[in-house]
């Protein structure tokens, strides 16, 4: 019988559709590449191996037909260990449809993997590169790197490394040195230089170089960086990135130890490449925290949202004197997180946030009386046109039906007077306090965030009142409206954010009690709630989760609620675990 | 009685004019504070409905314009100020005139025109 192993047809293995979950994609995605062999799937559904990994174990689950685990490994396993287990596998028989299928394909699997392993020596490189990759999980300084590079078994007959990096775009280029003594330091040049390099480098078959290659180069390239060394490029996805490899010596590099350092280097490539992007933020970050602090001025980080980071001045505080009043208040802008800019706004003191508020309450005050009387003079006269039209009775008998729509009109007329008088009582000179009633401001309220909360549930609820007096209390109807108006506008948009499921529906509750000679406001709702992170940051000016948010509503209801002798305070979730805030005013 | 409507919003002016007719009264209307200066020395008024906010002066320069013609009894017993501004101040000057307030719009159409339209006491 022939052997059809010697077959000159050689036997094609399908390729192998592979599952990784996120982590072990990291891991193995390296170590096989889009291939021939090897076909990522983005399902489990549509693989034939899906690869789970949680915390300390990895699974292994053949996917066509029955999710049938083949073996659960602990996590750090080797290749080694992950052929083993594939050799031999027990497979159950129950629940297994085609068994010889699923040999054959275990032998497809084992075959290829086993290619591909040995073909690169990545077996003997995969512990290796596991604990390099562990290691620099741990480090976010892009200096150390070379060092720590240099610290690596495949790496210890070598004696300097220098890296040079490019991030692109970028007008600058980074040399990064460690020297036998371990000294580090970062040093800048252009894009030119960078470029001529790369170039050379790339070109080149052998990847050995000497010091020719700075030629015309700033001596820093060849300061304690000696003799003949290895150099490999690579293009990263936000950088390019030149390693260098020196033994210190002048005798030129056997060949296998060529080979096997562009082979390594292909393998730490991803490895890199990781890092270098982690560790790139960080240092523009360092440079930025620098800079702020070289800025003479009392400038400190108020907070960081999406990718933006806000200053506050410190010279605006309370307790601040006339001269520091005069102090040039500064705008900084960020770009690209890279520079600062500082613009000179000259004694523009309404920047801060407060003023500027009590500003645009005393001009909306304004505009609103100003509307107010030139709408009430018209409807005034359709009110009286009206009635007057509507005292004809032996005209309209005849006509019932219009008669009909002159009462409707007058409804209509008298319903818009009771909207602009009910606004005009929210808005009182600042200082004033005047007598409230409780109800009517909240019912004001609710009319006034009508369209923000319109598909919202709404319950309000009264405590305690016992007399008729107890609903009112002397205050500034301005401030309690601001203050409630932005509590309930608030939860009406975090409930935006929450997927509510039928027959739950967004709600609001705001029960009001009175006990204690205090009325206390509690505006409930059972929306997403605010993260424990957020809980601290509540109350500061210009801290907000929005994309689009000021961040001072809060911290103004805050100042306001002092204003009025009371306070405001975040409950925790609350009855409808969401969020709930409570507004206590002395009566 | 004789009745000077000064209102510069006309669709007021008219209804309150005709609606003071239907009772029986001779009204005259003035749109401006200067028209109705003209006119307040031409014809003995018993009663002068104004508004404060007119297109060229206050309702009270009205009232310090017709002092030339009449004396501060008269003023008190003459006047009845109309208007849809509530400040503080303005409603306090109004006092000091002695004369009565009407808020714009009015709360019961009936009752404020009863105010107008009452004769004053002996």
């Amino acid at each position: 019988m022939e052997n059809q192993s010697n077959s000159s047809l050689k036997k094609k293995y399908p390729p192998l559709r592979i599952f990784l979950d996120s982590f072990t994609c990291s891991k193995w995605k390296s170590l096989f590449p889009d291939s021939d062999d090897f076909l990522y799937s983005p399902e489990v559904a549509l693989s034939q191996v899906a690869v789970h990994s949680d915390q300390s174990y990895l699974h292994f689950c053949w996917t066509a037909g029955e999710n049938h685990n083949l073996k659960i490994l602990p996590r750090q396993s080797n290749v080694h260990n992950i052929l083993n287990l594939l050799r031999n596998s027990d497979l159950h028989t129950s629940g297994i449809h085609h068994l010889s299928e699923k040999s054959t394909r275990q032998k497809s699997l084992l075959k290829t993997v086993e290619k591909k392993l040995t073909e690169n020596n990545l077996l003997k490189n995969f512990n290796k590169l596991e604990k390099l990759q562990l290691q620099l999980a741990k480090e976010d300084n892009i200096s150390n790197l070379p060092h720590i590079l240099l610290q690596q078994p495949f790496f210890k007959n070598y004696e300097a490394a220098q890296i040079l990096l490019h991030e692109k775009g970028s007008k600058e280029a980074i040399l990064i040195k460690t020297t036998p003594s371990h000294e580090e330091d970062i040093f800048i040049t252009d894009t030119a230089t960078f470029t001529r390099i790369f170039n050379s480098i790339k070109k080149s078959k052998f990847k050995q170089f000497d010091s020719k290659l700075f030629e015309n180069c700033e001596k820093e390239f060849t300061q304690n960086f000696l003799g003949t060394y290895l150099a490999i490029d690579m293009n990263l996805s936000n950088h390019n990135l030149i390693l260098m490899l020196s033994r210190n010596e002048f005798l030129s590099i056997q060949e296998d130890e060529k080979k096997q350092f562009i082979s390594i280097t292909s393998e730490l490539k991803p490895i890199i490449e990781s890092f270098i992007n982690k560790a790139s933020q960080k240092r523009k970050s360092q440079i930025l925290e620098a800079a702020i602090n070289l800025v003479p001025q009392g400038i400190e980080i108020a907070c960081e949202k999406d990718n933006e980071i806000v200053f506050r001045n410190s010279y605006l505080q309370d307790n601040i004197n006339d001269s520091q009043k005069q102090t040039i208040n500064r705008i900084i802008k960020l770009e690209n997180a890279k520079s600062l800019i500082l613009y000179n706004k000259e004694d523009d003191f309404s920047d801060n946030p407060e003023i500027m508020h009590q500003q645009r309450i005393i001009l909306l005050g304004e505009l609103f009386n100003t509307l107010k009387h030139e709408l009430s003079n018209p409807l005034f006269g359709i009110q009286l046109s009206l009635e007057l039209l509507g005292e004809e009775e032996g005209f309209w008998q005849q006509f019932p039906e219009e008669k009909i729509m002159i009462s409707d009109m007058k409804a209509g007329v008298k319903k818009c007077q009771t909207i602009i008088e009910n606004f005009s009582r929210l808005y009182t000179p600042l200082d004033r306090h005047i007598e409230v009633d409780i109800r009517d401001l909240i019912n004001e309220i609710l009319i006034l965030a009508k369209s923000e909360i319109k598909l919202i549930n709404k319950d309000l609820l009264f405590c305690g009142f016992e007399h008729e007096e107890d609903f009112i209390l002397m205050s500034n109807p301005t401030y309690l409206a601001q203050i409630l108006f932005n509590l309930i506008i608030n939860s009406a948009q975090a409930m935006k954010n929450k997927h509510f499921v039928s027959p739950i529906r967004p709600e609001i509750a705001i029960l009001v009690t009175h006990c204690n000679n205090r009325i206390e406001i509690e505006i409930n709702d059972n929306g997403p709630g605010i993260s424990q992170l957020a809980q601290d940051k509540l109350f500061d000016p210009f801290f907000t989760t929005k994309k689009q948010g000021t961040g001072l509503g809060l911290s103004i209801c805050k100042k306001l609620a002092k204003h009025l002798k009371g306070e405001i305070n975040y409950q925790g979730v609350g009855p409808l675990e969401g969020a709930s805030f409570l507004l206590s005013l002395p009566i | 009685m004789n009745i000077l409507i000064i209102e510069d919003e006309i669709l007021i002016q008219r209804s309150l004019k005709l609606l003071l007719e239907k009772k029986k009264h001779f009204v005259d209307t003035a749109s401006s504070g200067r028209e109705a200066l003209n006119l307040i020395p031409h014809k003995s008024y018993d009663r002068i409905v104004c508004d404060l906010m007119l297109q060229d002066i206050t309702g009270f320069d009205v009232i310090e314009g017709s002092k030339k013609y009449y004396g501060p009894e008269e003023i008190k017993k003459k006047f009845v100020i109309i208007t849809a501004y509530s400040s503080e101040s303005a409603l306090q000057k109004a006092n000091n005139y002695g004369c009565p307030i009407i808020k714009k719009p009015f709360a019961d159409i009936q009752q404020a025109l009863e105010a107008i339209t009452e004769l004053p006491n002996e």
